[in-house]
């Protein structure tokens, strides 16, 4: 279990994070927040690569920098993933092997189950730099769950990718969340949506929302309207249009309003859900 | 971390823009070593060569930076220094590996170099152990631990500088340059030119200093003294170590967080502080560059501006009968010197000390005595009943250096008390003073160093004793190579065994075809001690070729006898001549030293001719130091372009009115014994003729003596 505690960051005289309040069980955790949110710095806080001002992270209740098993336990993706380019992709999982001090004798079954996890046990031979992108973010993923990981933070590992690497990377997490605790920090919500139990909205460095996907979907429950575009004058109140579509000639909005209004109701989404709380109207 | 090693050393063979450079430096490397022996085997100079194998040093180390940090970069460029620092020492054992593999690319051309030292040492064939010992230290300072800082700093830019080439590479050149002759020239022409400060020179040279990694820079065409050999003073080991240590506490720092951290950042600190303050006290080091703390220019400058009055207007009544010193030689020169005088009555007393050694403290034996020191002068009042002073002092030469890595301390120079105010330098000569006591003393002599020491005085495990008139003491690459004659074992030209006995009766013949009595100091040679010095004892000084003393002699060539019997005769006409070419020749033509093959020696001289010459030399002379620098800026582009053309000509008849005197009066002239005769007369007194008045008399007599024929 990991618990984050009152934890706040600060660079120069700019408040990253505030405040912030977690615990993560074993679970996927989407940690959803807009550009700037801070997810970054507190994956790098929980990561133990950023020294917080306040508060501390705890790993099974000891602090991280003093627990023996923690880094150990952990995997981390990075936003920006690289290997040494002149390596072929096994030398360089055999040196992730190393620095993660897997004994010699794991390290080629730890490295062949790490790239079939993620469907590149065909590329072990060739070089880094004949990957392509998707690859390289596959491989991100595999020296992540290198060895017995049982904490993994991966930055933005959808970054980049296709869509069919995408569906791909919602199925790895899936066989791989077992007695993990995963948390993927991303600002795409369908990822969120297809590969967490649990989604943390972060704004602004502040926690506005912990809890499972549906519960951030009920949010919104009777916000969301589907509004004609010759209509939206007749929308009572504070409102926000999320999305634009256009259906047989006509153009509809996707409107989320505070007040109850006559258009009819939409089932709310999880993007629904997120908007309303980013857009400070909960 | 084997793996580690194996798997970071794949990269660097892997990659082009490494292995290639890296191959073709130790392809430069080897053929430049070669070239350098080869050159050796023709000219056999052993320091010389030495000095050529270690000037590409700067550029290994460049290479090494650059190794490093294209090496080290890949960890950053591909974003892996992120996610290896959430592994537990993950980004330490990575950048471990790093160093493990750079110091194996290092092991190659340091074992190269250290091995081909082994076999220089073998096959200059001189069995002189401390010399390998010597190599084996410069291998390992400016061939293994320069190029270990190299790659470290390489890493550090790496890690603190990221992928910003521009600054990496731009301090590279920094530090390079800092490491030549060019930042010399640059800092002393900043210092003098623009701003004429000498505090603003010595932070400049400073800083250059602390960056110098190779202590025998690119440029420096200053000959090596074989007693000394490359510097290899504790200062360069420190430093060395610092270049070090503080990048690697800064890699470190890189790699870990929190305490680590900040632990690691403390140390930094405090070994660049600690660094510094050693550096600071680093005592007596060789420098033979441009600045004014040099060993060339230190004392030459410094004596330019004293008054003469400062030594002679006082008189000596007293002189001092016994000695007894306690010298330790650390970093530089820590001296406990008692003295008795032998009149302890007097009011006032003045000593001679040189002005690079401090005076902590004067007393007797009952009580420190009040003293006022005025450059290289002691100033002490009565001494309270007592015969006895001690003299308390530390401090250094820029020439006669004395550390843990050489000692040059010749008996008439005043680093310990001489009695009276004597001249340490004399700027008309341009040549450092003979300054030896009137009298015998009585010396104990007790020297604390690590080094074998010798000493004109009787004695071993550096305890002396006996009379003289100035203590001699010489350690380093040292030896006493036969019996009483001690050199640089590493010279070729050593003396032997009769070069002494040689130039004493070379001596005896010259003073009886002079007819004049030979000076007492010059007879029974034979007897005394010899200590060749090393040849940069005459780079700033025209006098030291040759000093006999009571008990010892010091002489900067001596391979056979006549050379010696010059250098000594040069000492006893040197402190009266001002002119250095006709003397030159004089002693050239008195020891048969010229080549008698050469045509010139056989094309008569036309007396009369060189009467006009000398008339128009002279007026020439007089014509021009008439000229002052005001006077020429107000000239006309006519007057200045005469001015140039008078200038040409007299420098013409300079060279030209001086050979064909001395060709005349001492080689071809009837009456050429007769003139060696005057002209000693002439060099050993007082008189302040001219000697160019005294070359005119004797060809006019000689023309008027012909014509009457």
């Amino acid at each position: 279990m990991l618990t984050v505690n009152n934890l706040s960051k600060r660079f120069q005289h700019k408040e990253v994070l505030l405040s912030i309040n977690l615990v993560l069980e074993n679970k996927v955790y989407g940690l959803l927040g807009a550009n700037g949110a801070g997810k970054t710095t507190l994956l790098r806080c929980m990561a133990g690569l950023f020294n917080p001002q306040q508060g501390e992270v705890l790993y099974h209740g000891e602090p991280i920098h003093t627990s023996k098993s923690f880094h150990h336990d952990l995997g981390y993706l990075p936003q920006s993933f690289g290997m040494f380019q002149e390596l072929t992709l096994y030398e360089m999982m055999d040196y992730i092997c190393s620095l993660r001090n897997i004994s010699p004798s794991q390290c080629p079954s730890a490295i062949a189950r790490a790239l079939e996890s993620v469907n590149l046990e065909d590329k072990t031979g060739d070089r880094v730099r004949s990957l392509s992108g998707g690859m390289l973010r596959r491989a991100g993923i595999a020296q992540a769950i290198l060895g017995d990981t049982k904490v993994m933070l991966l930055d933005e590992p959808t970054a980049g990718l296709d869509p069919s690497e995408r569906i791909r990377f919602k199925n790895t997490i899936s066989r791989l969340k077992q007695d993990k605790t995963i948390l993927i920090s991303t600002h795409i919500v369908e990822d969120v949506d297809a590969s967490c139990d649990s989604v943390i909205v972060i704004d602004k460095g502040r926690i506005l929302f912990n809890g499972s996907c549906a519960e951030l979907k009920n949010i919104a429950l009777n916000k969301v309207y589907h509004v004609k575009e010759t209509d939206l004058a007749g929308i009572a109140g504070e409102n926000f249009s999320l999305k634009v579509n256009e259906t047989e000639g006509k153009v509809y909005h996707r409107i989320l309003a505070r007040d109850k209004q006559t258009f009819p109701c939409q089932e709310p989404s999880l993007e629904d859900g997120y908007m309303w709380l980013v857009k400070g109207m909960a | 971390m084997r793996k580690l090693y194996k798997i970071t050393m794949l990269v660097f063979l892997r990659s082009k823009s490494l292995i290639i450079p890296y191959l073709a430096v130790l392809a430069m490397f080897s053929a430049y070593t070669a070239f350098r022996f080869i050159q050796y085997m023709e000219y056999q100079n052993i320091f010389m060569t030495l000095r050529w194998f270690v000037i590409p040093c700067v550029f290994l180390i460049a290479s090494f930076i650059y190794f490093s940090y294209e090496l080290t970069i890949k960890l950053h460029e591909n974003n892996m220094a992120e996610y290896f620092r959430a592994y537990r020492q993950g980004l330490w054992q990575a950048y471990g590996a790093i160093i493990l593999c750079l110091l194996t690319l290092v092991a190659i051309p340091s074992t190269m170099f250290l091995l081909f030292m082994l076999f220089f040492y073998n096959y200059i064939n001189v069995e002189y152990y401390p010399f390998m010992v010597h190599l084996l230290k410069v291998s390992l300072l400016y061939f293994g631990m320069s190029f270990i800082a190299g790659i470290l700093l390489g890493t550090v830019m790496a890690a603190k500088l990221k992928s910003n080439r521009l600054a990496v590479y731009s301090l590279t050149v920094l530090f390079m340059l800092l490491n030549t002759t060019v930042t010399s020239n640059l800092f002393f022409h900043i210092s003098y030119m623009l701003l004429n400060s000498y505090p603003l020179e010595k932070v400049l040279f400073g800083i250059k200093d602390f960056f110098t990694l190779v202590p025998h820079q690119l440029g420096s065409n200053f000959a090596i003294d074989p007693i000394y050999g490359l510097p290899t003073e504790p200062i360069r080991w420190i430093l060395a170590g610092f270049w070090i240590i503080f990048p690697l506490t800064l890699i470190m720092s890189e790699c870990f967080n929190h305490k680590v951290k900040k632990t690691l950042t403390a140390m930094a600190c405090l070994v660049l502080v600690l660094s510094v303050g050693l550096f600071v006290f680093r005592g007596s080091t060789l420098v033979m560059d441009l600045r004014n703390d040099s060993y060339p220019y230190s004392d030459m400058l410094y004596y330019d501006d004293r008054p003469e009055a400062d030594y002679r207007r006082y008189q000596t009544e007293f002189t001092i009968s016994n000695y007894n010193m306690d010298l330790t030689v650390s970093n530089e020169l820590h001296a406990i010197v008692k003295i008795t005088v032998d009149n302890p009555a007097l009011h006032r007393y003045e000593f001679t000390l040189y002005r690079g050694y401090i005076l902590d403290e004067v007393r007797t034996e009952k009580e420190a005595i009040p003293f006022k020191r005025e450059g290289d002068y002691i100033s002490i009042g009565s001494l309270n009943g007592s015969d006895h002073l001690i003299f308390e002092y530390h401090g250094k030469s820029p020439k006669y250096y004395a550390n843990r890595q050489a000692i040059t301390l010749p008996g008439y120079f005043a680093y310990y008390p001489k009695a009276g105010r004597r001249n340490i330098f004399d700027v008309g000569q341009s040549a450092y003073v003979i300054n030896l006591s009137p009298n015998e003393s009585r010396y104990e002599v007790k020297v604390h160093s690590d080094l074998n020491v010798f000493c004109n005085l009787s004695g071993s495990n550096k305890t002396f004793h006996g009379k003289t008139d100035g203590v001699s003491l010489f350690a380093g690459m040292y030896d006493e190579i036969a019996d009483n004659i001690y050199a640089e074992p590493m010279r070729r030209d050593l003396p032997q065994k009769q070069t002494i006995p040689e130039a004493e009766q070379i001596l005896l013949d010259t003073f009886k075809r002079l007819e004049r009595p030979q000076p007492e100091a010059l007879k029974r040679l034979a007897d005394k001690k010899l200590f060749q010095v090393p040849g940069n004892f005459t780079l700033n000084s025209g006098i030291e070729a040759s000093v006999v003393m009571s008990d010892h002699i010091t002489a900067v060539y001596c391979s056979n006898g006549s050379q010696v019997a010059e250098n000594i005769m040069q000492s006893v006409i040197k402190p009266h001549s001002t002119d250095n070419r006709l003397e030159y020749d004089y002693l050239s033509y008195l020891f048969n030293q010229k080549d008698i093959t050469d045509p010139f020696l056989k094309k008569p001289v036309d007396l009369q001719q060189l009467l006009q010459e000398i008339d128009e030399w002279r007026s020439l002379k007089t014509k021009l130091q008439k000229v002052n620098a005001e006077q020429y800026e107000r000239m006309s582009k006519q007057e200045k372009a005469a001015y140039e053309t008078d200038g040409r000509r007299m420098f013409d008849l300079d060279s030209s009115v001086n050979n064909k005197a001395a060709l005349y009066l001492f080689y071809q002239s009837p009456h050429k014994a007769e003139n060696f005769r005057v002209f000693y007369d002439y060099y050993t007194s007082e008189g302040k003729e001219d000697y160019m008045e005294l070359v005119k008399r004797i060809i006019k007599g000689e023309i008027e003596h012909a014509d009457r024929q």
